[in-house]
């Protein structure tokens, strides 16, 4: 895939997700604005209340609106979370299939390639990967 | 915050070095079939790709994907940003008072229209985030998904 299409699908992906945040951040700041003005006028309705009790209710729907946001926030996180889990999960599937098929072809070979074999190995690969695209940037922050 | 989190990553990817697991990863989200350049084939050429090798690329990638899921936005960094939201629109909220209190009202107007416009770029960054870790995991899957058709 060519990296224009892949920076329009990404694009248009953090704007869907950004469009759903501004959905939920448009309904909280719904409740929110609901939750004071009921708050008020009640408080007002019942003429007996004093300024303090009105600013208690203000303040109760204020505490009770954040505690609401943060429940739907983690609920959210669980989701992408629930993503993430889903790709590592099908990736860990397939490298224990590898590891199991080689293992079978040839017997020992898991004793053999060690992590620091691997790492060796990734090392060489990139150097070689780098006298084709010898642009990348090594000093990029990780 | 994110220094905290290179140094954690950096103690748990053993021998293979951060920057290498990231330009292994940069590699890959460009074309997954760079597998193959990193194995030393051609794909449907002659030349068999060694067992030793499949294996090792294999392994480097779990570390890779380690690496990344290490890095991504946490739980945690979610809660923040929703509590921090929240604060934001329930400050800018309590302007209502604005006829019991006017000078809480005006300072909850400044400080929620502040704390709102940063909540929504610290938000608008773990999205970011969240999406480019999926992005890069989906490479990584795919890669040892085409080392598996390279077996016997």
């Amino acid at each position: 895939m060519r990296q224009q299409e892949r920076d329009l699908i990404w694009s248009e992906r953090l704007a869907e997700q950004r469009a759903y945040d501004m959905r939920r951040f448009g309904l909280l700041a719904a409740c929110v604005f609901l939750a004071l003005v009921a708050g008020y006028v009640g408080s007002r309705a019942a003429e007996s209340l004093s300024t303090a009790t009105v600013a208690l209710n203000l303040s109760l729907a204020f505490v009770a609106f954040i505690a609401a946001a943060a429940v739907l926030r983690t609920l959210d996180a669980v989701a992408i979370r629930r993503r993430v889990s889903y790709r590592t999960a099908r990736s860990e599937l397939v490298s224990k299939e590898i590891r199991d098929r080689l293992e079978a072809l040839y017997p020992g070979i898991g004793d053999r390639v060690s992590d620091e074999y691997a790492a060796s190995v990734l090392s060489n690969a990139l150097k070689k990967e780098e006298t084709i695209r010898p642009h990348r940037d090594w000093n990029a922050p990780v | 915050m994110a220094g905290r989190r290179s140094k954690r990553a950096f103690s748990q990817t053993g021998p293979y070095r951060p920057h290498e697991l990231k330009a292994l990863t940069d590699a890959l989200v460009e074309d997954p079939r760079k597998i193959y350049e990193f194995l030393g084939v051609v794909p449907g050429g002659l030349s068999a790709p060694s067992p030793n090798d499949i294996l090792a690329l294999s392994r480097s990638l779990d570390a890779a994907r380690e690496f990344e899921l290490d890095r991504a936005p946490s739980i945690y960094d979610h809660l923040i940003n929703g509590v921090g939201s929240a604060v934001a629109v329930g400050t800018l909220g309590v302007a209502f008072v604005g006829p019991i209190a006017p000078v809480v009202a005006a300072t909850a107007l400044v400080l929620g229209g502040i704390g709102g416009a940063i909540a929504f770029w610290v938000t608008g960054d773990t999205i970011r985030r969240d999406l480019k870790t999926e992005d890069r995991l989906r490479a990584i899957q795919q890669a040892q998904e085409l080392l598996l058709q390279l077996l016997p």
